[in-house]
């Protein structure tokens, strides 16, 4: 069964700019995009890496490690060396909080 | 006359096994041939000092992708085959086992060898260098615990080694001729942190050191020092370097100048022929000159590059250069470069587990080193890495202060 989360309130992460969540013994990293909120694995698929560490820009997240990029909308590798899709989570944002549901 | 519609890849390393499979994903429906020396099918060099060594990584996971995807994108791999000769006017390439391959464009990816160091006593058994992932498997089998390592070189692949060796309880020592380390590629001020961490995980580092030779009985014990000092060693690697491929490039006519001279699209000087990676001397347009780059990301951008080339849909290759490394669970990125810069500023202290170094070059910023515990460096460095992209001259001051957050500087 999937419920829905409260990661943070809107304002808690900034534009442009990426949060990790931890829930049970999972990594999420939450987004906070010109398109919106979104959120994803919080691990690289390449290498045991937090992605929170590293820098979106515009829908892109770039991996701290090596510079490997993902779309943060739908989880698509980029370019090397990431290679497998990030797994994502639906996001939804009500009266200013940013809730995942997992 | 040569296959107009068929790609040979000389140099099925990390440059050239991209560039196939990146080249059949962006629709290519030629023949392509992709020859290697080495018996494995394309891997990454990178994990080989790292995990690789420290046992946590398997060989096998450092290739680029399984032997059954090559098959399924219709690559012709050629493994264990080496390229002998080109000719240029009928489009041909001959190899070892007298394989013939017509092309229609023809892309060397032959990377770079190490250096060797032929000081008396260097053929003895236990007295290596680090390219392969053989040599990976190799050396990671005589690195048993207590055993005494000496690395001679103190670049970045010897320090990772060294990071490795530590980790694996051997007893280790970094020899490095100059008076620092990594002179080449890095500011006094982070050389002397790298050394100090190296220093906190016991490593011993002697700079300004020369070397005599070995010795040792058909096996090497001993590294000899100039000054008579005599270094006990049960297994020693060379990392002083690494020279680029070139031999069968300037036989087959194309230009060569530390690297095989091409422009911002990876053309050689020779019609229908490219050059990517660690072997090739790209010119950069940001900086107006030919520079060899002897890294991944490098590896893997330029193989982006000439597939875009060939595509008829050219893109230049125009980056700031980024690399990083590993050792122990610290990370040292870089973007720009260091060397010939006016000024130095860096904000945090590596006691703090996380330190930047900034190169100013006049008024603008030209280069950036990072040194910190996991991946603590890396904001600062990326976006200190679109500073340099965007040509900007930030003000030393803000550079050095902590409070200030570099990506407002790229709005400024
Ligand atoms: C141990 C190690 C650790 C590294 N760590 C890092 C790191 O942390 N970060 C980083 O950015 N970079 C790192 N690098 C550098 C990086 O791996 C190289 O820049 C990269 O491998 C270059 O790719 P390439 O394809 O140009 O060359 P290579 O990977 O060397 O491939 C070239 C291939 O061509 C083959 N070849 C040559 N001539 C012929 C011929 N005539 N016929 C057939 N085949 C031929 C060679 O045998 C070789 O297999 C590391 C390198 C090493 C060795
Ligand atoms: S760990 Fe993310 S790109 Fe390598």
């Amino acid at each position: 069964m999937s419920e829905w989360h409260r990661v943070c309130g809107t304002d808690e992460i900034d534009e442009e700019d990426v949060i990790q969540f931890n829930h049970g013994d999972k990594v999420y990293a939450v987004y906070n995009t010109e398109k919106g909120f979104f959120a994803t694995d919080g691990i690289c698929t390449h290498e045991h890496q937090e992605l929170a560490d590293g820098i979106v820009i515009g829908t892109v997240i770039e991996c701290p490690l090596h510079q490997g990029r993902f779309e943060i909308t739908d989880g698509c590798a980029l370019s090397a060396p990431v290679c497998i899709d990030l797994k994502t989570y639906p996001v939804k944002v009500e009266n200013n909080n940013v809730f995942i549901e997992l | 006359m040569g296959n107009n519609n068929s790609v040979v890849i000389i140099g099925a390393g990390q440059a050239g096994g991209r560039a196939a499979l990146a080249l059949r994903d962006s629709g290519f429906e030629g023949d392509i041939h992709l020859i290697g020396k080495e018996p494995s099918p394309p891997y990454n060099r990178p994990p080989l000092s790292k995990a690789v060594l420290l046992g946590k990584k398997p060989v096998e996971k450092t290739q680029l992708t399984g032997l059954e995807n090559y098959q399924e994108k219709n690559i012709q791999l050629h493994l264990d085959c080496s390229a002998t000769a080109v000719d240029t006017e009928n489009q041909v390439v001959t190899c070892t086992d007298g394989k013939r391959f017509d092309y229609g464009h023809l892309i060397f990816a032959t990377g770079s060898y190490p250096r060797e160091l032929n000081l008396p006593g260097h053929e003895l058994n236990g007295i290596t260098t680090f390219r392969t992932d053989q040599d990976s498997v190799d050396l990671s089998q005589c690195l048993t615990p207590g055993s005494d390592l000496v690395i001679i070189g103190g670049g970045f692949i010897g320090l990772e080694i060294a990071a490795s060796a530590k980790e694996l309880d051997c007893n280790v020592t970094v020899l490095e001729a100059q008076d620092r380390l990594m002179s080449r590629s890095m500011p006094e001020g982070a050389a002397a942190d790298v050394a100090h961490v190296h220093d906190q995980f016991g490593v011993t580092i002697m700079t300004g050191v020369t070397i005599q030779g070995f010795s040792g009985n058909g096996k090497v014990e001993a590294v000899e020092l100039a000054d008579g000092t005599r270094l006990k060693a049960d297994n020693v690697v060379i990392g002083i370097g690494i020279i680029p491929d070139t031999a069968l490039a300037q036989q087959s006519g194309l230009d060569v100048n530390n690297g095989i001279i091409t422009d911002q699209f990876t053309k050689t000087s020779v019609d229908n022929i490219y050059a990517i990676g660690d072997c090739a001397c790209t010119y950069l347009p940001r900086y107006d000159q030919h520079i060899r780059l002897e890294s991944s990301q490098n590896a893997d951008l330029q193989a982006a590059t000439v597939t875009k080339t060939i595509l008829a849909d050219p893109q230049a290759y125009n980056p700031v250069p980024w690399l990083w490394s590993q050792q122990y669970n610290w990370v040292i990125q870089t973007a720009g470069f260091t060397q010939d810069s006016d000024q130095i500023v860096s904000r945090g202290r590596v006691e703090d587990e996380c330190v930047v170094y900034f190169a100013l070059k006049g008024r603008h910023l030209h280069g950036v080193v990072g040194i910190g515990k996991g991946a603590t460096v890396a904001k600062e460095v990326r976006m200190a890495q679109m500073l340099i992209e965007h040509d900007k001259q930030p003000d030393p001051a803000d550079l050095s202060n902590p409070d200030i957050n570099l990506k407002d500087l790229l709005t400024a």
